[in-house]
C-alpha cells in the first residue's frame, strides 16, 4: 500500500458552503479512482508567499489517501489541475508511514469540556469518601492539570493567528508608504 | 584563544530529526536567506544527507506557496 499526501489551495474568496462542495467533489473523485481517503481537513487560511492568480491568501486543504497502485494518480493530478476553485495542488508520497487520523479541533474542545465536567464530580466523590482516598485526589489533580494544557494550546493557535494579522497590517502600511513616495 | 571559531553542527542531528516536512515552514525558514535563497551547507553545517532532504522540502514548500521563490523588497 502506498500513502500519499495532497495539499491543495482553494480560492480564498469562497465561503464555507462552497468550500465544502469543493472538498466533497475531491473526496468523491478520490474514491472514484479507487483510492481511500484517510484524512481530509482544512489546514487553514494562510497568506501565500507569492500571489497566485492575483490572490494573496489561500485556503489550504490537506488530504491523505492510500492506494495499491499508482495508475490513477496521473488522472487525479489532471482532475485537480482542471478544477477552477483549486489554485494549486501538490501530491507527495509519504515514506511508508501509515498516517494517523488527526482529530478535528472541535472534537478536542469537546473532550476538554467533558474532562472539565468530570473533574467536579470526582472532587465531590472525594469529599464524600474524605480521608481514605488520596490516590483519587491525585487523579483529579492530574485531570485538572490536563485541561489548562489544552487551553494553552488553543491560546497559542490564537496567538499565531493574531501575529499573521499583524504582518498583514504592516505590509499594508509599507505599501502605503511606497505609494506616497511614488507620488 | 582570540580566534576561536564557532563549531558548526548539523541542526537535524542535534535535534535527532530524520525527516524534513515541507509544511514545517518555521523550521525551513532557518535555512534560507532574507532573499529566500537556500543557504549553503558550508554555512549552515547541515549534514549532506539532511541537506538533500532539506532542499527537497524547501522546493516543495515553494511550489505550494508556503515559501517564497524570491523575496525582493519591491513586492507589493
Amino acid at each position: 500500500m502506498r500513502y500519499y499526501e495532497s495539499l491543495y489551495i482553494v480560492n480564498p474568496n469562497y465561503e464555507q458552503q462552497r468550500l465544502d462542495e469543493v472538498i466533497k467533489a475531491v473526496a468523491e473523485k478520490v474514491s472514484e479512482f479507487g483510492m481511500s481517503v484517510l484524512n481530509h481537513r482544512e489546514w487553514g487560511k494562510k497568506r501565500l508567499a507569492y500571489p497566485i492568480q492575483k490572490n494573496k491568501y489561500g485556503s489550504f486543504m490537506l488530504l491523505h489517501f492510500e492506494t495499491k497502485s499508482a495508475e490513477n494518480l496521473d488522472q487525479f493530478e489532471r482532475f485537480m489541475v482542471l478544477q477552477k476553485p483549486i489554485l494549486r495542488n501538490q501530491t507527495v508520497i509519504l515514506s511508508a508511514k501509515p498516517e494517523i487520523h488527526i482529530e478535528e479541533t472541535p472534537a478536542v474542545v469537546e473532550a476538554t469540556k467533558e474532562a472539565a465536567e468530570e473533574t467536579p464530580a470526582v472532587v465531590e466523590a472525594t469529599k464524600e469518601v474524605a480521608e481514605e482516598t488520596p490516590a483519587v485526589v491525585e487523579a483529579t489533580k492530574e485531570a485538572a492539570e490536563e485541561t489548562p494544557a489544552v487551553v494553552e494550546a488553543t491560546k497559542e493557535e490564537e496567538a499565531t493567528e493574531t501575529v499573521s494579522k499583524e504582518e498583514e497590517s504592516e505590509s499594508i502600511v509599507e505599501t502605503d508608504l511606497t505609494e506616497k513616495e511614488q507620488e | 584563544m582570540a580566534f576561536q571559531t564557532r563549531k558548526k553542527f548539523c541542526f537535524f542531528k542535534e535535534n535527532s530529526i530524520t525527516e524534513v516536512d515541507y509544511k514545517d515552514v518555521k523550521l525551513l525558514r532557518r535555512f534560507i536567506t532574507d532573499q529566500g535563497k537556500i543557504m549553503p551547507r558550508r554555512i549552515t553545517g547541515t549534514s549532506a544527507k539532511m541537506h538533500r532532504k532539506l532542499v527537497r522540502a524547501i522546493k516543495q514548500a515553494r511550489n505550494i506557496a508556503l515559501m517564497p521563490y524570491t523575496n525582493t523588497s519591491t513586492e507589493s
